[in-house]
């Protein structure tokens, strides 16, 4: 009835008595303790803020205690050792996660403040940023909130929610002016109109030319399926495409389109030209085709021989096996592909500004022209939330496909 | 056949990378088109062999420090005193790779300067979560039968891991090493941004003087040291896994 | 000789193998069957430690295992497991030699003692020795499983499901074979199987496990005879009681001398085979007695069907 119950069984016994032995050396939580010593050793020795006299001033470092009022230190400390004692002796992962985002509230309550406390009134030169040591509690804390998140184990819905709520938080505390204060935010404000300038031209960069790769790349690995002396030329053509390092072809699709646009003028009305966009656009598209197409292939592929026989068998056309077979459980393995592509150009999408194709990537590089680190902040951040959002989506759609044909 | 022509592909491939390395100036009347306005076809503000040496090397450094610290934290996870670790692990190594690697590179500027610093953090950084799933992968695929087998001939759990398991989940690591030392080539191009020696300066240079020659020979000079390096680490993978009778694993 | 002593393991809350005791004299092979899920793994696993008892005492020539580290104990016992368990990196002649390498012997001592163990098992060391594990047959990469079982010259050998995964006519094969090695080293083994014809078979003790518990620990005789408990006669099959009874019977210790009023019966069997397969010859000839005939092939006395009759009839 059941023949594996036996080796199950063994499995656990060999575990059991080390297990126990484990635990009864430490009884703490290890991965909480490990963290809550990060944690503690980060607000002891590191800098909690930093205080430039000007944009390009070498900074001040100052303590956690002298950042922040006698009082609001004690509050933050002991919030900080409730969320370490959380950490260290309770196991379950909602209280974990409770903790753990009470502390990153706490901490970002204390950043404003400190923020605030160390600006002069009516200075516009100062500048304040958060130091290592809230740098490292804050990543603290979000390891913790994680690893409560991973055991968790949500469903994908529920994933989508809670990125819904972080986002919301963010957007609440950006809009309350909680960091207006710190030089990041200060940066911004002098550059809010270019900031969503570029935040719309990067999102139609990497959104843009994954949907392209997605409307060509799909029906090349239907194609490719459908016709296997295609798929190998196809496939090897794509994978010498990703080799080409990308401020490269960036680099070398400016001539083309450059030359594009001299002969063809009408095309430069939509925005085709030697420089800035189009290049990037399109080299964008290039490096997305190869793991659409791929995935598309293996996705169709994974079907199983039985399936399709079947499906033959039954009369279906080769059109119907491929709508109502193959493609419904191929799409798992799509969505990935999509995934690797979306988080991987908005990535990509930083570089195009080496080439004047604006994005974020325009702030990081003039930051690091001026060694303004705010400014390189400025155009880093946004491009990892941007592509941690788009991960955790399309991970959940990936899942919520997968849920009901396994 | 096909084999054939695919190996004096490589042949030709590596004939053509390093007679261009060693003499570019050969390779001029090719890349003259390129050029305009009495441009230079040929990078010559320093030396294409020892750019390709130290972009070859910093490559080779980092996906070995990446291989080492992302396959002792798989055993890691995979013994028993170190599950607890497991979750957290896999996911910090996949947030990870949602950094992009221009992020990176700007950020750890201020931390260790500029130079081969950054770009090594990143390449090391971006290494971590191929190797690091293949190795959990390699680890948790040996046949529950041969683990017992060993505990049963009376391995030590250090015999164990270093005679039965590692040599069997080798393949799969090597499968990691060669994704992330595929990735680590091309971003390491990127790691002249912030002046890392490497052959990316090749290709800025290009961009800065509008010289679409340089920006070619850049380029296509990074893509065959990424496609020979591929293609030599796959017929490695390839022979041990002929030799064991192992399930392939082909993961492109 | 092996001793069990209220030997318990729980797991959580459920006792897989509860309060069995049993001894294992030197030389003997013990048949451990149950269904799955009975604790007979469990058990077995006990005595080389991959298992630790929750409580209860096992010892081996009077000396308690615990005492030994858990390493070092089972490179002394011999250990076989279903689907073989061969290190799919190493070449069959590295399989075999893995214990004698943990254990530190000389080279040269080694080589010599995998091709012994490979001519033991009837495989050719020059064909085989250099050969991967995923390029033999199932029949022989069980045989390479009990080679390198028997590689450091074990007293005690344990195995669990050691044919499980072998088709039925190489399993028969692979059971004879096994029993003639054991005649020939005198090795303790322990086997555990769901199998009962394969307990019969092998066993010269047999051990009827059900939920963790021990119902009846004897041979093969009493088994049938004397069935301890419903269960046990229920798992032997009680209508299979006599067959299984005229399996334990060779021809040759049943053989009666010839009678010289009467004419040799005009078929034979070997004196090796069983009263069980004597009594199918009967059956399909249709005659009335058969010639027992020795390993030279002269007959040496003969079995009539009165008598297999009286060997099957019950105790």
């Amino acid at each position: 009835m059941a023949p594996p119950a036996k080796a199950v069984i063994g499995g656990q016994g060999a575990g059991r008595p080390s297990t126990a032995r484990g635990r009864a050396a430490w009884p703490a939580d290890r991965l909480g303790s490990l963290l809550a010593a990060v944690g503690f050793a980060a607000a002891v020795l590191l800098p909690f803020m930093i205080v430039k006299a000007n944009r390009i001033a070498s900074g001040q470092p100052h303590g956690l205690a002298d950042s922040l009022s006698r009082a609001g230190a004690a509050e933050l400390a002991a919030l900080l050792a409730v969320v370490a004692g959380v950490a260290m002796l309770v196991r379950a992962p909602t209280v974990r996660l409770a903790a753990a985002l009470a502390g990153l509230a706490g901490l970002a309550a204390a950043v404003s403040h400190a923020a605030s406390r160390f600006t002069p009134p009516g200075d516009s030169f100062a500048r304040v940023s958060p130091g290592a040591g809230a740098w490292l509690m804050t990543a603290v804390l979000a390891l913790l909130a994680t690893d409560a998140l991973a055991r968790l184990r949500l469903f994908p819905g529920a994933r989508v929610a809670a990125l819904a709520l972080a986002i919301a938080a963010c957007w609440l505390a950006f809009r309350f002016g909680l960091f207006d204060q710190l030089s990041v935010m200060r940066e911004y404000a002098n550059r809010a109109d270019v900031f969503a300038r570029e935040a719309r031209w990067h999102l139609v960069l990497a959104g843009g030319s994954c949907a392209v790769a997605v409307l060509i790349g799909l029906p090349l690995g239907i194609l490719c399926h459908r016709a296997p002396r295609l798929r190998a030329g196809t496939l090897q053509g794509l994978n010498i495409v990703q080799t080409i390092p990308s401020i490269a072809l960036f680099g070398m699709l400016m001539v083309p389109l450059g030359l594009l646009a001299r002969s063809f003028p009408v095309l430069s009305q939509f925005g085709v030209a030697g420089i800035g966009g189009a290049p990037a656009f399109v080299a964008l598209v290039l490096y997305a085709l190869l793991p659409v197409t791929a995935n598309t292939v293996a996705g169709l592929a994974q079907a199983p021989a039985a399936a399709v026989d079947a499906a033959r068998g039954m009369g279906m056309t080769d059109g119907q096996v491929l709508r109502e077979v193959e493609l419904p459980l191929a799409v798992p393995v799509i969505l990935t592909g999509i995934r690797i592509v979306l988080v991987q150009n908005i990535g990509l999408a930083t570089v195009a500004a080496l080439i004047g194709g604006g994005g974020f990537g325009t702030f990081v590089f003039q930051g690091l022209g001026q060694t303004a680190i705010d400014l390189v902040l400025l155009g880093a951040a946004p491009t990892v939330a941007l592509a941690f959002c788009a991960s955790v989506l399309l991970d959940a759609a990936a899942e919520a496909f997968e849920g009901p044909g396994s | 056949m096909k084999v054939s022509v695919g190996t004096i592909a490589r042949l030709v491939g590596a004939i053509l990378l390093a007679a261009f390395l060693v003499r570019p100036e050969a390779f001029a009347p090719l890349f003259a088109p390129l050029t305009s306005n009495g441009a230079p076809p040929i990078y010559r503000q320093g030396n294409l062999l020892a750019l390709a040496w130290s972009h070859f090397q910093i490559v080779v450094f980092a996906t070995l420090a990446s291989t080492l610290v992302a396959v002792s934290l798989g055993v890691l996870v995979t013994r028993r005193s170190g599950a607890e670790f497991l979750p957290l692990s896999r996911a910090v190594v996949n947030v990870g790779q949602t950094f992009p690697p221009v992020a990176v590179l700007a950020l750890t500027v201020p931390l260790v300067g500029f130079g081969d610093g950054p770009t090594f953090i990143a390449l090391f950084a971006y290494g971590l979560l191929p190797i690091f799933e293949n190795t959990l992968v390699g680890i948790q695929q040996v046949p529950a039968a041969v683990t017992e087998a060993a505990r049963g001939c009376g391995m030590t759990p250090a015999q164990r891991l270093f005679r039965v398991e590692l040599p069997l989940a080798l393949p799969q690591i090597m499968t990691g090493t060669r994704l992330a030392v595929v990735v680590a080539i091309g971003t390491a191009t990127i790691g002249s941004t912030v002046a890392a020696k490497g052959l990316g300066e090749v290709i800025i240079a290009g961009l800065l003087s509008d010289n679409t020659a340089f920006i070619v020979q850049g380029g296509l000079v990074v893509a065959l040291m990424a496609a020979l390096i591929y293609d030599a680490m796959l017929a490695a993978e390839r022979s041990i896994i002929l030799r064991l009778g192992l399930p392939a694993n082909e993961r492109e | 000789m092996i001793r069990l002593e209220g030997v318990t393991r729980f797991y959580g809350e459920r006792a897989v193998v509860d309060d069995v005791s049993l001894v294992v004299e030197k030389g003997e092979m013990a048949v451990v069957v149950g269904r799955s899920g009975s604790g007979k793994s469990t058990l077995l696993r006990m005595i080389n430690r991959l298992v630790e008892p929750t409580s209860g005492l096992i010892s081996i020539d009077g000396r308690d295992v615990s005492t030994v580290p858990a390493h070092v104990l089972r490179r002394g016992i011999g250990y076989v497991i279903q689907g073989h368990g061969l290190f799919p990196h190493r070449t069959v002649a590295d399989n075999i030699a893995t214990v004698p390498r943990l254990l530190g012997w000389p080279r040269d001592r080694i080589a010599r003692r995998v091709s012994e163990l490979l001519e033991l098992l009837q495989l050719s060391p020059a064909r085989f020795s250099g050969q991967y594990p995923h390029q033999l047959s199932g029949g022989e990469q069980q045989r390479v499983g009990v080679a390198r079982a028997l590689a450091a010259g074990p007293d005690i050998v344990l195995m669990d499901e050691p044919f499980g995964a072998l088709d039925p006519i190489i399993r028969s094969k692979a059971q004879d074979d096994l029993k003639a090695i054991q005649a020939r080293l005198g090795a303790t083994i322990v086997l555990v199987t769901h199998d009962m014809d394969e307990a019969f078979r092998l066993g010269d003790r047999i051990a009827v496990m059900e939920a963790g518990r021990v119902l009846q620990y004897g041979t093969p005789r009493d088994m049938i005879a004397r069935p301890a408990d419903p269960r046990v006669a229920e798992l032997t099959g009680s209508g299979e009681g006599a067959l299984r009874l005229l399996a334990l019977v060779r021809a040759g210790d049943a053989a009666e001398p010839f009678d010289a009023s009467t004419p040799p019966p005009s078929h034979s069997v070997p004196a090796g085979a069983s009263l069980r397969e004597a009594l199918a010859s009967l059956l399909w000839t249709g005659e009335g007695e058969l010639a027992v005939t020795g390993d030279d092939g002269r007959p040496v006395g003969r079995v009539t069907l009165a008598s297999v009759l009286r060997h099957g009839r019950s105790p």
